[in-house]
């Protein structure tokens, strides 16, 4: 589902707590009402500036409520280099990533997962989704390993996670990229 | 144009305690024109005596953004929040520098915040705050630019103690004195009243201000009570540059963000 920002801001330059608390408040009831909906496209088209602390209390608020719930965000459109920095310090420090897609390129805002999840990520990006045992056949480490790695992934909020009927008859996680 | 904030900061406070004050400009007629051009009168609070006597016509309201190289003292009013002043700040300094110069806006807009969350809505006072800048060219083809935002609030440092007690991970700045603990927040971030656990990511605002600070290769001055401290960027470190102490009684915060650009 695709949520303009600047229908929820109304104007260009989105900043600061008691901002970000409205839009958060507007992104609830959004969630709330579409509730057959997993995945949710923030689009910036329109937003001009930005600083921290409204990402912080609204998106990144959002994202990380609803993360252990199925349901995920992320934002598509374009940065500029000083809104960039704004938006992922707000997002390390509070310690919720998020996705920024811009065409088929994306960027992640937030902690680096560091180097050995970073190669997973990669994949996930590329294929859109995977599950363990392609994981590990495509990074050629083992399934437990690979399947830890996507396990650490989900838990932080960098991918998505859904449950599909394996071949085997038994149920598998299948983990895709947020967009 | 930190000097008039921190002028009318003064006075606004004295009048507000029901003490009449009293600026005498009678022999300065070019001072009374800039600051009515400024706009300082229209912040100035309405017990203060001007001699000889305030401006019949307001210049500020008359030629508002008018003017290149100066952004009129504008108030910001404790019950009600004026969230398109960072922006109109913005715009009017890009009118004279170049919009690659994007820090300035959040520089602004994260201090701007930090007034309403910090000061206005833990009620610290009614007095409002203020912002304005100006610019300065020079014959050396330097312009100097300087944006001040001042509120009368308890001070930075009465709104962080309180929560070096309560958060773990902020003992360790118990022992510092009021110039060090503004000097931390500033450089490292995460020191804040909220409760990490319940409303996490908070303790950005300052951090982020000195980050664009070292965008700008600007200096901070940070007026509080009693002392006034300058921070600046060496070495990819921010530093404290100069502070003074035991100065006059000012409450509230008065900060200014000094850069130049050739």
């Amino acid at each position: 589902m695709k949520i303009k920002l600047l229908d929820l801001t109304n104007r260009s330059d989105a900043h600061g707590t008691d901002e970000g608390k409205k839009v958060y408040q507007k992104l609830l009831d959004i969630v709330s009402t579409n509730f057959n909906e997993n995945i949710f496209e923030i689009s910036l088209e329109g937003i001009t500036n930005s600083d921290a602390s409204f990402p912080r209390e609204s998106i990144l608020s959002i994202a990380k409520q609803y993360r252990d719930e199925s349901k995920w965000f992320f934002v598509s459109g374009d940065m500029s280099p000083d809104m960039w920095f704004n938006w992922n310090l707000a997002a390390e420090f509070k310690d919720q990533p998020i996705v920024l897609w811009t065409g088929d390129q994306y960027r992640i805002l937030g902690n680096n997962p560091g180097a050995s999840l970073s190669s997973v990520i990669e994949v996930i990006m590329k294929d859109s989704e995977v599950t363990a045992a392609s994981i590990a056949e495509k990074l050629k480490i083992n399934v437990p390993n690979a399947s830890s790695k996507l396990k650490k992934l989900f838990t932080k909020g960098y991918i998505s996670r859904f449950e599909q009927v394996a071949e085997s008859g038994g149920i598998e996680f299948v983990y895709k990229a947020i967009k | 144009m930190d000097t008039i904030a921190r002028l009318l900061s003064l006075v606004n406070q004295i009048a507000k305690s029901d003490r009449k004050v009293t600026i005498d400009l009678s022999l300065s007629p070019e001072a009374r024109s800039y600051l009515n051009r400024a706009g300082f009168y229209r912040v100035l609070h309405e017990d203060v005596v001007i001699i000889p006597n305030r401006p019949k016509t307001n210049l500020a309201n008359q030629y508002e953004g008018n003017a290149l190289t100066l952004v009129e003292f504008r108030k910001l009013d404790s019950d009600k929040r004026q969230d398109e002043v960072p922006k109109l700040l913005f715009d009017s300094l890009t009118n004279f520098l170049d919009n690659e110069y994007e820090a300035i806006f959040t520089f602004i807009a994260e201090i701007y915040n930090n007034v309403y969350d910090h000061v206005f809505d833990l009620k610290a006072t009614t007095l409002p705050a203020f912002a304005a800048c100006q610019t300065y060219s020079r014959s050396n083809n330097v312009t100097y630019t300087q944006i001040v935002i001042s509120d009368c609030g308890q001070g930075i440092c009465s709104t962080l103690r309180p929560a070096l007690n309560k958060n773990p991970e902020l003992k360790k700045y118990i022992n510092l004195t009021d110039i060090q603990l503004i000097t931390k927040a500033f450089s490292v971030g995460r020191i804040t009243r909220h409760d990490p656990i319940t409303d996490s990511g908070h303790g950005i605002g300052l951090y982020i201000g000195a980050a664009k600070a070292r965008d700008m290769n600007a200096n901070i001055t940070i007026r509080q009570q009693n002392f006034s401290i300058e921070l600046k960027w060496k070495d990819d470190h921010l530093v404290l540059n100069q502070s003074s102490e035991g100065l006059k009684s000012i409450p509230g915060t008065n900060i200014c963000f000094d850069f130049s650009i050739e």
